[in-house]
């Protein structure tokens, strides 16, 4: 199979979040953070951030919510149980902070094939309450025919 | 505060410190509750089994975040860390040891930045079978910018 390229472009509902200190602690904690700025809003405040910093990978809280939106769309040709995430890359502006009220526009970008694996890139431009470019971050998804462990 | 790196100390070649953990079942499954990504694949060793992987495996970007821990404690500041790339490889399965590193490959003087080949490699299950070890994550990218 291959993913429908003539989706490449689509956008999707927009998909926000809401960074709360809940949210970013036990992610930090699940990733094994240490650095007191990414647990604790006093340290990160004294580090000089607004607020307690969220791990880079939190994206992954707004990755999920638009890879499920997308593989939900019948014209993708593949359910969310049949793809894995290939390559991912990012752009930062700046880290997020407990307090972002983050917002982005799924989007897909290029959609190829090489041999019996297809590849759909993912876009998400994350911008703040006030509109300001925070991360630009690109998912790469991958089917493989026959199964995704080979 | 933890102060950043300064660009003048960093040595094109340089390795930064390379950071090991065990990857442990209470944490992936911590992480796919904190990630809300419940992929099957990340919680369940029969559905991870009829995939053709030999249990249940991590999540990529749980990995993915083990590499930006050991590249955050080398800068120092969070947000001097601009760029990432990673190429996802081997699955990671429950009880590997994984190890992230990294390498200045280039510092730019005019940006102040700092490019980083970085990778996660797979140190097998402790069976010591000597194996050579895989990679989690290679051939990829970062950057820092640093004062």
């Amino acid at each position: 199979m291959t993913f429908n390229a003539d989706l490449i472009g689509k956008r999707y509902e927009e998909v926000r979040l809401s960074v709360t200190a809940d949210a970013v602690t036990r992610f930090a904690h699940a990733v094994g953070e240490h650095n007191p700025v990414f647990l604790d809003a006093t340290a990160a405040k004294e580090a000089g951030f607004p607020n307690q910093v969220a791990p880079p990978a939190i994206m992954a809280l707004l990755q999920i919510v638009a890879v499920q939106e997308i593989t939900a769309d019948p014209a993708i040709g593949a359910g969310f149980d049949g793809i894995v995430h290939g390559e991912q890359e990012y752009e930062w502006e700046r880290q997020v902070v407990v307090g972002d009220e983050l917002s982005t526009i799924p989007t897909i970008g290029d959609i190829r094939s090489k041999g019996s694996v297809a590849f759909m890139d993912v876009q998400l431009d994350v911008t703040d309450a006030s509109g300001e470019m925070v991360v630009r971050s690109k998912s790469t998804l991958v089917h493989f025919e026959g199964g995704v462990g080979g | 505060m933890t102060a950043a790196r300064a660009f003048e100390d960093v040595r094109v070649g340089e390795q930064i410190p390379s950071l090991s953990k065990e990857v442990r079942r209470e944490d992936v499954l911590a992480y796919a509750d904190a990630s809300t990504d419940r992929n099957p694949l990340h919680l369940d060793d029969d559905f991870a089994r009829e995939a053709g992987f030999p249990g249940m495996i991590a999540h990529g970007m749980f990995t993915m975040a083990h590499l930006t821990t050991c590249v955050t404690d080398w800068v120092g500041d969070p947000d001097a860390l601009r760029y990432l790339r990673v190429l996802f490889r081997s699955a990671v399965a429950m009880g590997d040891q994984i190890t992230a590193g990294g390498k200045v490959l280039e510092k730019d003087d005019e940006t102040k930045r700092v490019r980083l080949e970085v990778w996660v490699s797979i140190d097998g299950d402790g069976d010591g079978d000597g194996a050579k070890p895989d990679y989690a994550i290679r051939r990829s990218r970062a950057e820092v910018h640093l004062a």
